[in-house]
């Protein structure tokens, strides 16, 4: 492929120009006259020849086709070989894992995970698998660890794999109990019985007390025993407790103006840190992850300006508060059979800044429990 | 260019040729440039000198054998 050059050269005589180029033997192929000279199109390889022309300047202007190009990134190599580092970085971070989060609770499931993953090839500071050959790994690692391993996700997420495992949990069945009683476990009133297998030895409404025999598991019949079972079933009591809480009287209260102003906040750890300073002096914040920079999230914050008015509860409201605070906590442990029946403030007292109260609570609840026994002793 | 300049040479079976279009002149196979100008061109061809007169020439191409002028061309003189 020919190289073609554009020179340009100034001139009072065009016509002299062209002459002496001829003499030179050098071939002009395309020639436009200028104001002031001449530009014209020739072989690249003659462009020695012009040095023998003197009394010109000759400039090369333009080369034709890829030389052009070339010439163009030769001039422009600092934004070229710039594009070219950006490049390399860009693939680089897209394609470079730089942490292995493995979730699960259990350390040790955590530890077997990622020493498997380790072995596989799967760490920190490598090039990312693909698809297939992270199908594959996980396969491998749940054939490995098949009694510790139910399930297993690698999720490629930015520059890091998150590696979520379900474990595997064998229940080994108990070994059904051939003699058992169902037995009081708490003081009570018994309000609700459902057993299946056994005999009764309480009637609702009766008071037990804890350790009692609510369902027996030795089947009488005129006073001899006729046969030893397992009692199944469930008594529910009325069983009473006394607690005590204590809640503060003075609270804040936040009103929004609807002033909003907009941060941008990136967290290591748990310490938080927001890039420009808060310009307004009390608000609440709502946050929404925009991206995570080399395992650093940055947070979009949109802040709402409040107006914080000190307030204090009279001695209803506190009352109410405590109230609603002691069914909260009876809740947490209570089962879906079980309920509260009543509440009564037995005490109340107020000191500056709180208010203590005790309550005495009725609850119903399962007091009953399995407990085996030997033929003729029983076991407690 | 050369390939058809030779494949010219091998079914024209001239010395020279000149072309006249419109604006153009195309001459081929001269040996030397004499004079070179605006109004007038010079060339030296085998066994004549061929003089071109008109008015605002203006060279196109000039090669080794070959050269196409543009211009308004009034004259043409075969000088032997």
């Amino acid at each position: 492929m020919n190289r073609f050059v554009w020179i340009e050269v100034e001139a009072i005589q065009s016509s002299k120009v062209l002459l002496k180029l001829f003499k030179q033997n050098i071939n002009v192929l395309e020639v436009q006259y200028l104001k002031h000279g001449l530009r014209f199109k020739m072989d690249a390889s003659q462009v020695k020849k012009l040095k023998k022309i003197v009394g010109y300047n000759f400039r090369k202007v333009h080369e034709s086709g890829i030389y052009a190009l070339l010439d163009y990134i030769k001039k422009k190599w600092l934004i070229f070989s710039g594009l070219i580092l950006f490049c390399c970085f860009l693939f680089l971070f897209s394609h470079i894992i730089v942490s292995v989060q493995v979730i699960h609770s259990n350390k040790e499931i955590r530890d077997l995970v990622s020493k498997a993953l380790d072995q596989y090839g799967i760490r920190e500071l490598t090039l990312k698998k693909d698809f297939q050959e992270i199908s594959k790994i996980k396969e491998q690692i749940l054939k490995d660890y098949p009694n510790q391993l139910e399930w297993l996700e690698i999720e490629v997420s930015g520059m890091k794999y998150v590696v979520r495992i379900e474990e595997r949990i064998i229940t080994v069945p108990e070994p059904k109990k051939e003699r058992c009683h169902l037995i009081a476990t708490k003081s009570g009133i018994v309000k609700k019985m459902i057993f299946s297998v056994g005999d009764s030895k309480v009637t609702l409404n009766d008071f037990v007390k804890e350790g009692d025999i609510l369902v027996s598991g030795e089947l009488i019949a005129n006073e001899v025993i006729t046969g030893l079972v397992c009692a199944e079933g469930e008594v529910y009591g009325e069983v009473w407790y006394t607690t005590n809480v204590s809640i503060p009287l003075n609270y804040e209260e936040k009103q929004e103006t609807g002033k909003v102003r907009y941060n941008l906040e990136w967290s290591k750890g748990s310490v938080n840190h927001l890039i420009f300073r808060p310009r307004l002096k009390n608000y609440v914040e709502e946050k929404k992850q925009l991206f995570s920079f080399f395992e650093i999230p940055i947070s979009f914050v949109k802040q709402k300006e409040v107006t914080v008015t000190p307030k204090v509860y009279n001695e209803q409201t506190a009352l109410e508060k405590a109230l609603q605070l002691v069914d909260e906590k009876f809740k947490m442990k209570l089962g879906e059979k079980e309920e509260i029946l009543s509440k009564k403030v037995l005490k109340k007292k107020v000191n500056n800044s709180t208010m203590e109260v005790e309550v005495f609570v009725s609850v119903i609840e399962q007091i009953s429990r399995q407990v085996e026994f030997s033929e003729n002793k029983e076991e407690g | 260019m050369q390939l058809v300049n030779k494949v010219r040479s091998f079914l024209v079976d001239q010395n020279y040729y000149i072309d006249i279009y419109e604006d153009n002149i195309h001459i081929f196979h001269y040996i030397d440039i004499m004079k070179l100008q605006n109004e007038e061109i010079i060339l030296q061809m085998d066994g004549f000198r061929l003089i071109l007169i008109g008015e605002n020439f203006r060279v196109k191409r000039l090669e080794n054998r070959e050269i196409l002028v543009s211009g308004l061309l009034k004259n043409l003189v075969f000088e032997r």
